[in-house]
């Protein structure tokens, strides 16, 4: 169910389906599939092609009645005509479905540990994709929410910066109107037990895997307007055509000099050449490349990680140049972080890394929280930037953050965090004060890791 | 060519004689009657894919396409009226 991007992850490149224009390999792929639209119960969405297929269905019967070169060779072409237009949209279609099945594979596989039975002695282990609705499933430490749900038991401080773009950790506990947890978010202390909300399959990335290789594509307003433009033109040129045969019949009568041809006999025009006649005057090529036209583009969108909701936005795309976007954990990677340091001439990469950590501590008030995680590969190989023991600066609901009031506290004060208030407790009271008012909950650990 | 049809096959006289009037007035008729339509409603936002009705691009457009379309109605005479005149 949590298929948004680690925090600290990165979304990979490889998700792009790549494919040559005539890879054989796409194309023998797809050949099946191609065969299989020839069904004209399918075929008749594209009424061009439908077309050329009755074509082709007659000029076989007439090659088989009156064979000769000419004829089969007309057979022939008529027939890969139709094929290899249901070649383009099938090589399209699998295009779209090779993307979907490397979207599935780029999804994290989190796992869950579900508990069971009364009092929940058993604990197992399984995918986040096959939790149910109702489910129980704990959450310790360092480890992803699967999925969204309700805290039964338990407290816990969680990093959601992952949904909601805040680096400030919150916290979520069993009871009261702070219970709610999100799917995708990190746990960074203690442990809750939540209930699962959430009906499985029904995440944005199941969503989006499913539009992408769905067999409804909605088509987009020109394809509409160029696929009633090619019927009609179909028509015209097929009235031309079928009023060709009378007129020859008479002109073969009233002047019977006129030598036999093999287009032309005393019974009019030859059907076959009548049929080739009518596939060359109608729009084929555009009848037979239209459908995977519509495919392509919707595919090449999906390849560059966006989801075309409808056929017009597809079309409404070409136009873009700019894309303004509100930046969001859901979009990026939700805490800031520094990827790389751009110093003025004169001062040296880590000096300039080394006065931005100094300058992103001792400042109360969320947006303290400036680059903290810091990517070492840039600055320097050995050194870490981060602060000694990753949890230090997060609240801890035993003895919770270090603020002035708190400073009694001697385990706050030994596990005082160089930032100063982890939050600037505007959203919510600080822990000290809840708890005091309440009663430590059942199920609080004490897990020696955490002991300095 | 249609000379010779009225001649060699008299029913088609009354037939080619209709065809004049239908195949010219009706057409003209029901195009007005779109033009109609298309009149009362409001026009759309002139965006970059806006076929502008004006312009070297949009007359050539026109024209070959009336061109084309009106002249399917006499190709299949045309080209066999040689083969019928000998």
């Amino acid at each position: 169910m949590t298929d948004l991007a680690l925090p600290g992850g990165r979304a990979t490149r490889s998700s792009r389906v790549r494919g040559g224009l005539l890879d054989p390999a796409l194309l023998w792929r797809a050949l099946p599939g191609a065969l299989r639209k020839l069904n004209p119960f399918t075929l008749w969405h594209n009424p061009v092609m439908f077309g050329v297929e009755a074509g082709s269905v007659l000029t076989t019967v007439l090659a088989v009645l009156g064979p000769g070169v000419f004829a089969w060779l007309m057979t022939v072409w008529l027939w890969l005509t139709v094929v290899f237009a249901n070649l383009a949209e099938a090589v399209a279609e699998g295009r779209g479905k090779a993307q979907a099945d490397s979207l599935r594979r780029t999804r994290r596989q989190t796992t869950a540990r579900r508990l069971a039975g009364p009092g929940w002695p058993v604990e197992e282990t399984v995918a986040a994709a096959d939790l149910a609705l109702g489910d129980l499933v704990v959450v310790t430490a360092g480890e992803i929410v699967p999925g969204d749900g309700d805290g039964v038991e338990g407290i816990a401080s969680i990093d959601e910066s992952a949904i909601t773009g805040e680096s400030a950790p919150v916290i979520r506990e069993a009871g009261g109107d702070r219970s709610a947890v999100t799917g995708g978010t990190t746990v960074l202390s203690d442990r809750i037990v939540v209930r699962i909300r959430q009906q499985p399959r029904q995440s944005f990335l199941d969503r989006m895997i499913r539009l992408v290789e769905g067999a409804n594509r909605q088509r987009t307003p020109n394809e509409i307007a160029l696929t009633i433009l090619l019927v009609a033109l179909t028509v015209v040129f097929l009235v031309a055509v079928v009023t060709l045969q009378p007129l020859a019949i008479f002109s073969k009568q009233f002047q019977a000099a006129a030598p036999d041809t093999q287009a032309i006999t005393g019974a009019g025009v030859s059907g076959i050449v009548l049929v080739s006649l009518l596939v060359c005057l109608i729009p084929t090529t555009i009848g037979g490349l239209l459908s995977a036209i519509g495919i392509a583009g919707m595919d090449r969108m999906v390849q560059r990680n966006v989801l075309a909701m409808s056929g017009r936005a597809v079309e409404a795309a070409g136009d873009v140049h700019t894309l303004l976007l509100d930046k969001t954990g859901t979009i990026t990677f939700g805490n800031r972080r520094a990827t790389g340091f751009l110093p003025v001439p004169g001062v040296g990469e880590l000096v300039l890394a080394r006065a931005a950590r100094l300058a992103s501590r001792r400042k109360a008030g969320p947006s303290s929280r400036t680059p903290r995680t810091t990517t070492t590969s840039a600055s320097s190989p050995r050194r870490s930037w981060r602060t000694r023991g990753g949890s230090s600066s997060v609240p801890r609901p035993g003895c919770p953050v270090w603020t002035p009031a708190n400073a009694h506290c001697a385990r706050a004060r030994r596990h005082r965090s160089p930032s100063g208030y982890a939050n600037g407790a505007a959203s919510f009271p600080p822990l000290w004060m809840v708890w005091s008012r309440r009663s430590p909950p059942r199920a609080a650990p004490r897990s020696s890791s955490r002991r300095r | 060519m249609f000379t010779a049809i009225a001649m060699a096959i008299p029913s088609a006289r009354a037939s080619m004689g209709n065809g004049g009037p239908h195949g010219r007035y009706l057409p003209i008729l029901l195009v007005l009657a779109l033009a109609g339509s298309l009149a009362t409603q409001s026009p759309g936002a002139t965006t970059a894919g806006t076929l502008r009705a004006s312009g070297a691009n949009f007359i050539v457009l026109t024209t070959g396409a009336a061109l084309i379309l009106a002249l399917l109605n006499f190709l299949p005479a045309l080209s066999l009226g040689p083969l019928a005149g000998g």
